[in-house]
């Protein structure tokens, strides 16, 4: 029930990898997962892969919001990777694609 | 004149012509052979014989002329018999059928005012219920363009100025008829994005919050750290506060000022001790508080976005049916419309075509009159048989010829009459589709 997240960096993009379900718990892993990256000067982009992820609630969204919010202050890009399925679905009903880049 | 004289007359004509044969014979011979051989008893006797067969022949004919007189006359009489017979059926065979042709006649023309009359009663009814279908046709277009445009129906506006004076109410005033399906579904679309947007707001708020808890819950673990460094400084503190204590005790009177001091140091030291495990118990409430906080904060952040699907979905639909609505709305409309001007051409057709009358009554008129002119003429055929009875054959035939002269008259005048009629025609053959006067 947990979220399985990994890091990787390459040419200065942070690629963080979600697998599982993206919901409340997932909260401590997620945020450290990018803490670094918001830091590193070496790295102008984040890029959140979604298509492990099989279940995201509301705090997922908040989550999400949160990191643009940082993302943003930080003066760096993110993108929203790989978005599929009922994952994309909810990501439309809640306008995202005018909030962030969606691939 | 007699009867007996009228057979004499072709007989003495006969006689006359062979007597003057007789003489001229004579008169023959004597210039042929001379006066004296007439008078030789020999020709003397020749011409007595020719004499007496003159006579002879002159008393035969009378005869034979008497004879076919008689028979001539009773075949006469049986003719005149016959033709009298004949004339009298034939009068009474005109009579009947003048009888009957006057009755036919006359119930031909009762029969034809009765269709005039009909027809008038039956084209004046016709042309009223087309006069209100039409109306009624007008009317079924109007309010079809009204459904489709959704204006509000006459009897249902409000009256006009009402809502001037009502800066807040600057929109067009609440028609009952503006509730439209597809402003309903556009607010439930709207309504649904707001409460999504306002779900993931409070969701991102108590994420952040949960941050917060979670550096709380950090400082109170660096707290706690610290807290155990505290005591394990207590606690050497009061060992060394016991060394202390025993070193003073060997020390002896020297030392006794140190004993003291020593028990101070461990009286402090436990006072610390207690401190510390009051601060120790507060940080255990600040996490369990933080804790129910966060389990709390969880239950807020966490909604399901499936309702927000589902509902879009919905929505989604609804508009789809509610375009093919609009869709088959206006197919209908433009149905209506047609079917409508077809109703109005259909029914102006059928006004113009009631105008027949004209040409009706104006061709019975033109039958009434023709019967007229046939009924005269049957009377005249009645009076042709009109025989006195036992009349002679020549006064009757006499009428007769009066007779028919009176019929050829009646045939004459009839004759004009029907002329009159054909040279003023109907003024029109036939309808055709002009402009439609509903009179």
């Amino acid at each position: 029930m947990t979220l399985n997240v990994t890091v990787a960096i390459n040419e200065g993009i942070a690629h963080i990898s979600l697998d599982g379900r993206f919901d409340f718990n997932s909260q401590r892993a997620f945020r450290s997962s990018y803490d670094g990256p918001l830091n590193d000067h070496e790295i102008h982009s984040i890029e959140v892969d979604m298509k492990a992820v099989d279940y995201l609630d509301s705090s997922a969204l908040g989550m999400l919001l949160l990191l643009k919010e940082r993302v943003e202050a930080a003066n760096k890009s993110l993108v929203l990777a790989n978005c599929r399925g009922t994952v994309k679905q909810v990501l439309d009903v809640a306008n995202f694609h005018k909030l962030f880049t969606i691939r | 004149m007699p009867h007996t004289l009228k057979n004499l007359i072709p007989f003495g004509k006969a006689a006359l012509a062979g007597l003057l044969l007789l003489v001229a014979g004579i008169g023959v011979v004597v210039y042929l052979f001379g006066v004296d051989h007439l008078l030789s008893p020999s020709h003397i006797a020749l011409i007595a014989v020719f004499g007496v067969i003159y006579i002879g022949w002159t008393v035969i004919l009378y005869w034979v002329l008497a004879a076919s007189r008689h028979k001539d006359e009773a075949r006469w009489r049986e003719i005149n018999r016959e033709v009298t017979d004949l004339t009298h059926d034939t009068r009474q065979l005109f009579q009947e059928l003048s009888e009957e042709y006057n009755s036919q006649f006359q119930l031909a023309q009762d029969e034809l005012h009765r269709v005039r009359d009909i027809l008038s009663d039956a084209i004046g009814k016709l042309i009223n219920s087309f006069t209100s279908m039409e109306s009624q046709n007008r009317n079924q277009q109007q309010i079809s363009l009204r459904l489709t445009s959704r204006q509000p129906h006459p009897e249902q506006a409000p009256a006009a100025g009402e809502n001037e004076e009502d800066e807040d109410n600057a929109a067009p005033p609440q028609q009952p008829s503006d509730v439209s399906f597809e402003k309903f579904v556009g607010e439930t679309s709207e309504t649904l994005s707001m409460f999504v947007e306002s779900t993931i707001e409070t969701s991102k708020s108590a994420m952040r919050l949960v941050e917060i808890m979670d550096s709380v819950s950090a400082e109170v673990e660096d707290i706690l750290n610290i807290l155990g460094e505290i005591e394990s400084i207590s606690k050497q503190t009061n060992l060394l506060a016991l060394n202390a204590a025993i070193e003073a005790a060997r020390a002896g009177e020297a030392g006794r000022g140190f004993a003291v001091v020593a028990d101070e140091v461990r009286d402090l030291s436990t006072r610390s001790n207690q401190f510390s495990d009051q601060i120790r118990n507060h940080m255990t409430s600040v996490h369990q508080a933080v804790a129910s906080a966060e389990s709390e904060i969880n239950a807020l952040a966490s909604r399901d976005m499936n309702f927000a699907l589902r509902s879009k979905t919905r929505v989604q639909e609804m508009m789809d049916n509610i375009q093919t609505l609009n869709q088959e709305m206006e197919v209908s409309v433009e149905e209506l419309k047609r079917i409508g001007e077809q109703v109005e051409q259909d029914v102006g057709t059928a006004v113009t075509s009631l105008q027949f009358q004209d040409l009706t009554s104006q061709l019975i008129n033109h039958i009434d009159q023709r019967i007229g002119a046939m009924q005269s003429i049957m009377s005249s055929i009645a009076t042709i048989g009109d025989l006195k009875e036992g009349e002679d054959y020549e006064e009757a035939s006499i009428e007769c010829h009066q007779h028919l002269k009176q019929f050829k008259q009646a045939i004459v005048e009839a004759t004009t009459l029907i002329e009159k009629v054909r040279h003023n025609p109907v003024a029109q053959e036939q309808m055709t589709a002009g402009d439609i006067e509903l009179f």
